[in-house]
């Protein structure tokens, strides 16, 4: 057979040519107007030597100019845009203002960092248009919700906005609607409209709101989802099992239905065996922040319980409240599984072995006889 | 005696000029003072421009140099298999780190990546592999486009702009940072001596 020692020198380096590239503004928007002229100032941070060079990208990109076209460890540069008479398409336009690190190392594996700041050049819709978002926060109950819709006329026209909020249930049954007014909004500008809701008729619960904006050639709409808390604070999930071995961990996954932080929660847990207490055990109490999820940790001494099915009581505190639940704890022997695979495996091992030593002593009687 | 009285009165005026210049200059104080105090109501103004950075803190994956097994077919060089599993069928020095790219700017961003050349022009040789891999270091730090996973190898893109790797790449604090692992598949009869490329890494403000 052939043998070849086939020796492959590969050397592979990855230089650092270049560690951290920034450029500031980061964004521009401007709407567009036919032939308008743009200048913009761009800063970039760069370590001292590194070389930069400038690009635009993106849509528009042949119509910019750069005062420079590279940088040498940061600095300022100047662009110029002049837009055309006109762009077809309404909406976002994104010219992309570039600066990457020249690389110079041509033999080896470099690294190059590029940066880039979007021009967005906004091209209003024809006509009447208009798009709307909406935000709420979460309250507990009897505090208020302000609501906020912001509308901003994005066509060539001005609009007239009346503006209402639909308040629908987890069942997604309609609560009420508020009445937000009715506001001219000249195109390219946006208005705000502010509500603020009165929950102390409310249910604790998760809502949604539905902004809905008639700008008469449309309707535009957002929706937002809130929670209306009360102080509570639920068990999701407890540990159901444990293996009969010393200390073992106990957990109890709480969850906060109020809107603000509760201190000092903890959870007593009771195991009980026909109504008599085996064991009881407390949990560190631990912060738990508006509608956050949690598990509280608690150990329980095995060695004071039997193998079989306990009664469990799990109360948790918090300010001056109390949530329980009851269930069931089963203790078992440590990998019963296991326990039964080892002694099968050791039956064959042994019944193996057992042939094996057969079939070898036959062989050499048999080699002697000849 | 006469000497004398001229220096103390030359000495006299000038303390007097003195105090004159002093008396002025702290009247224009004072004016400057009660006219900055006396403005009852005022507006600070400040901007905070955004800025976009990104910074690689770890831009440097050294092999060293090295050579596929005698008798094996190739060699597997990867930053993501961990120590002892490194560097297959080769003897090149291990690296497990990777790249790590962080958002050192106060925008979430995009991120796309290119490189200079494939497998093929990089390696050359029987079946040469280049491939990246893309792990969020700090939780939640990268939010991937659709079709693009995690924490899986990819073949490198030479296309501009490159490969989209994440849509949301954020700036705060405790979720700024990603990783970017290397494997490359060393074909026995690959190009010899040094080879060469560029990973390009992108970031556009969202």
């Amino acid at each position: 057979m052939e043998k070849r020692v086939i020796v492959l020198l590969i050397i592979l380096v990855f230089l650092p040519l270049v560690s951290a590239l920034g450029i500031s503004p980061a964004k521009k928007y401007v709407n567009f107007k036919p032939n308008l002229e743009l200048e913009y100032s761009f800063k970039i941070f760069a370590d001292s030597k590194q070389k930069i060079e400038l690009y635009a990208a993106g849509e528009f990109s042949d119509l910019v100019t750069f005062d420079k076209k590279e940088l040498v460890g940061g600095g300022s540069f100047k662009v110029r845009i002049k837009l055309p008479d006109k762009i077809e398409k309404p909406g976002e336009h994104r010219i992309l203002i570039g600066a990457r690190e020249k690389a110079e190392e041509e033999e080896m594996l470099g690294t190059v960092v590029a940066v880039q700041a979007p021009i967005v050049v906004f091209v209003p819709y024809p006509g009447k248009y208009a798009e709307v978002s909406l935000s709420a926060n979460n309250a507990n109950v009897g505090e208020p919700i302000k609501f906020e819709v912001n509308v901003k006329s994005l066509g060539n026209e001005s609009i007239i906005a009346t503006t209402n909020i639909e308040i629908y249930n987890a069942n997604e049954e309609k609560i009420e609607t508020l009445y937000l007014g009715t506001k001219k909004i000249d195109n390219q500008t946006s208005a705000v409209f502010k509500k603020t809701l009165d929950t102390k008729n409310y249910q604790p619960g998760n809502y949604e709101a539905l902004a809905i904006v008639d700008y008469q050639e449309g309707v535009a709409k957002a929706n937002k989802k809130f929670r209306i808390g009360h102080l509570f604070v639920n068990i999701t999930n407890y540990t159901k099992e444990v293996i009969k071995k010393g200390i073992q961990p106990f957990e109890i996954e709480i969850e906060s239905l109020w809107n603000d932080k509760i201190d000092n929660v903890y959870a007593k847990v009771f195991v009980n065996k026909q109504n008599h207490s085996v064991i009881t055990f407390q949990t560190p109490s631990a912060e738990l922040n508006e509608w956050e999820k949690k598990t509280l940790l608690g150990y329980i001494d095995t060695d004071k319980l039997k193998i079989g099915r306990y009664d469990l009581k799990i109360v948790v505190h918090y300010v001056e409240n109390s949530t329980a639940i009851d269930g069931k704890l089963d203790v078992v022997r440590k990998s019963q599984l296991v326990f039964y695979l080892l002694i099968i495996g050791i039956i064959i091992a042994v019944i193996s072995l057992g042939i094996g030593v057969y079939l070898w002593r036959r062989h050499a009687k048999t080699k002697k006889k000849k | 005696m006469a000497n004398q009285e001229k220096k103390q009165n030359f000495l006299f005026y000038a303390a007097l000029i003195l105090l004159v210049f002093s008396v002025v200059i702290f009247s224009m104080n004072v004016i400057k003072v009660l006219k900055i105090t006396g403005r009852a109501t005022g507006t600070a103004n400040l901007t905070i421009e955004g800025k976009t950075q990104i910074n690689f803190t770890i831009d440097n994956i050294d092999w060293g140099s090295g050579c596929v097994d005698a008798g094996k077919p190739n060699a597997t060089l990867n930053t993501a298999a961990g120590a002892g599993n490194a560097v297959i069928n080769g003897n090149w020095t291990e690296n497990t780190d990777g790249f790590r790219i962080e958002n050192i700017g106060n925008q979430n961003v995009t991120l796309d990546l290119k490189t200079g050349k494939n497998a093929q022009q990089l390696l050359g040789g029987t079946d040469p592999d280049y491939e990246y891999n893309v792990t969020n270091y700090e939780a939640n730090s990268c939010t991937p486009p659709a079709g693009f996973n995690l924490g899986t190898f990819y073949d490198v893109n030479t296309t501009n702009p490159g490969t989209r790797i994440c849509d949301v790449f954020q700036f705060s604090d405790s979720n700024d940072v990603i990783r970017i692992d290397v494997k490359l598949v060393i074909p026995s009869d690959s190009k010899t001596g040094a080879i060469g490329d560029t990973f390009t890494v992108t970031a556009t403000t969202i």
